[in-house]
């Protein structure tokens, strides 16, 4: 009796640790992937924003006149040359074109509403790209003053702002549910010293 | 049973130092994601700094022009700096290093210069200066001619400009009745005698001659630093000279010079004075010249402070209006700032 007593006793101890393991292991899971997709989140944020700051730093570089031809909120078309001095096809002056697409455009990711930015250069060099979880941008423009215009003479500051998802939801790993989805947003203001 | 619980009890740990790990890592990581775009930007900040920094010093320094000026430290990174080209298109590149991050910022600009305004007349009084003159402001053996002079005071028949020029007729009026009952009657140059013409003045005067003075090649600010003989350029070298404070030159004294003269303070000539070029009195200044000797400016004479007086009881005070005078001052006028004609960062 004393046999079996023990037997049982330990049986439950056991697995209770093997639940608590089988736990832990979970919740690790859950974590490093939650941990994973907050730093692809930064990572993603990052290089769009060390593109965004390249570029539109370079507006009106080289050109003489109203650099920036179209102002909208999602799409921004400006004249600039975008060759570094020094380098191969400096001297010209490039036509830059930014927009936002469609979520029916990266039907590739699980995210439902993650878009691409396009950036085309001179009409013609079309660099979508992967979505890098883009879910929504914004551009607004502002005066000497830091007032909102849409007068492209007037145009001091281009402000960029831009919401970035996992490609991926995270699932709650009781609910099997996905939880509300991680986000970051950036937002730069540039003065291109061209225009 | 004791041996069963200590392979689970480390196993657990293992696993849990795994999981502390990696997520170490992604902290760390995403940490420098953070750093990594704070050092681009100083790195961006440093660059353009070095390019203000050093077109403000190749505004006083044309030597600089075509040489490089390494390890410059600023914020913590360094830069370094070349500069080409001539005055109409230089370009400065400015490589900064901020924490083993890179930015390479290349700027053109072009040297905007100061202005030549020669005077609008062989002397020019102020509203404000004729306002505070006195009842004998300018008495004495004087000659004020607008006619055009030579570099040695002889007339040439250039284009003649107003004796005194003045802002209005209330100010010619004032200036008219002073010079009659001091029975001044050399005061030639357009318009008749005396020549007297109340002139529209676009030239703000006290901006022009802080412009001018900002960068002096010789700067009285001391009585000490007025000599028995003083030389404040030459016809070969021209000179601008800025006269800082209440300085006095007695009758023992004398001083010659070439160039810009820029007064500003109480400048008191009682001994010799002869200056060819540009002569501008501006912000307090109190111009006393009470002489003994002669005292000639060839050129003009502007006067735009509070107050002349020009008092001759022995000796000649002539003021002769001289283009060519005026035409060897254009070389000394230093670039007023850059003007960014584009900008790569």
């Amino acid at each position: 009796m004393n046999f079996l007593m023990d037997v049982m006793g330990s049986s439950i101890i056991a697995g209770i640790l093997f639940l608590l393991i089988l736990k832990l292991n979970l919740y690790s899971s859950n974590a490093n992937y939650y941990s994973d997709n907050e730093l692809k989140l930064q990572q993603n944020v990052k290089t769009l924003a060390e593109v965004m700051n390249y570029d539109l730093r370079k507006i009106g570089y080289k050109y003489d006149g109203t650099a920036i031809v179209t102002a909208e909120p999602t799409r921004i078309q400006f004249f600039a040359e975008m060759n570094a001095p020094g380098t191969y096809g400096h001297g010209t002056v490039d036509f830059v074109e930014y927009y936002l697409g469609d979520s029916t455009e990266a039907s590739g990711t699980a995210n439902t509403r993650d878009k691409v930015l396009y950036r085309i250069i001179n009409h013609t060099d079309t660099l979508g790209g992967p979505t890098l979880g883009l879910v929504d941008f914004r551009f607004s423009y502002l005066n000497s003053k830091g007032i909102a215009t849409s007068i492209l003479d007037s145009i001091k500051y281009v402000k960029a702002e831009f919401w970035v998802e996992p490609y991926e939801h995270v699932s709650n790993y009781l609910t099997n549910q996905p939880d509300s989805s991680q986000f970051t947003y950036w937002e730069l203001t540039i003065n291109p010293r061209n225009i | 049973m004791g041996k069963g619980l200590l392979i689970v009890a480390l196993g657990m740990s293992v696993i849990i130092s795994f999981f502390i790990l990696k997520l170490n890592a992604n902290s760390k990581e995403n940490l420098s994601t953070t750093v990594n775009m704070f050092e681009q930007t100083q790195a961006r900040l440093i660059a353009n700094s070095g390019v203000e920094v050093y077109l403000e010093r190749l505004k006083h320094d044309r030597s600089m022009m075509n040489k490089s000026f390494p390890n410059n430290n600023l914020f913590g990174g360094t830069y370094d700096i070349s500069i080409s080209g001539p005055d109409s298109l230089v370009q400065v590149t400015s490589r900064a290093t901020f924490m083993s991050v890179q930015h390479t910022t290349v700027v053109e600009a072009a040297a905007d210069k100061v202005p030549l305004y020669p005077g609008p007349g062989a002397m020019y009084l102020s509203t404000g200066t004729v306002a505070g003159l006195k009842k004998n402001a300018i008495n004495g053996s004087i000659e004020i001619n607008g006619n055009d002079h030579d570099i040695n005071g002889n007339l040439i028949g250039g284009a003649s400009v107003p004796g005194i020029a003045v802002d209005g007729e209330t100010q010619r009026n004032s200036v008219i009745d002073m010079i009659t009952k001091n029975t001044i009657d050399q005061v030639l140059g357009s318009g008749g005698t005396p020549s007297v013409t109340a002139i529209n003045n676009t030239v703000n005067w006290s901006e022009y001659a802080l412009l001018v003075a900002n960068n002096p090649d010789i700067i009285i600010d001391t009585q000490e630093k007025v000599k028995s003989i003083n030389i404040w350029g030459t016809l070969n070298d021209p000179k601008i000279t800025f006269v800082n404070g209440d300085i006095k030159i007695n009758n023992s004294q004398a001083a010659s010079g070439c160039g810009i003269l820029v007064v500003n303070g109480s400048l008191e000539i009682n001994g010799n004075f002869d200056y060819k070029g540009l002569v501008i009195a501006f912000k307090n200044t109190s111009i006393d010249i009470k002489l003994n000797g002669n005292a000639q400016i060839l050129g003009s004479l502007v006067v735009a402070g509070t107050q002349i007086n020009v008092d001759v009881s022995s000796g000649n005070f002539e003021a002769f209006y001289s283009t060519e005078a005026l035409n060897l001052i254009q070389a000394l006028l230093v670039t007023k700032r850059f003007s960014i004609l584009s900008w790569w960062e």
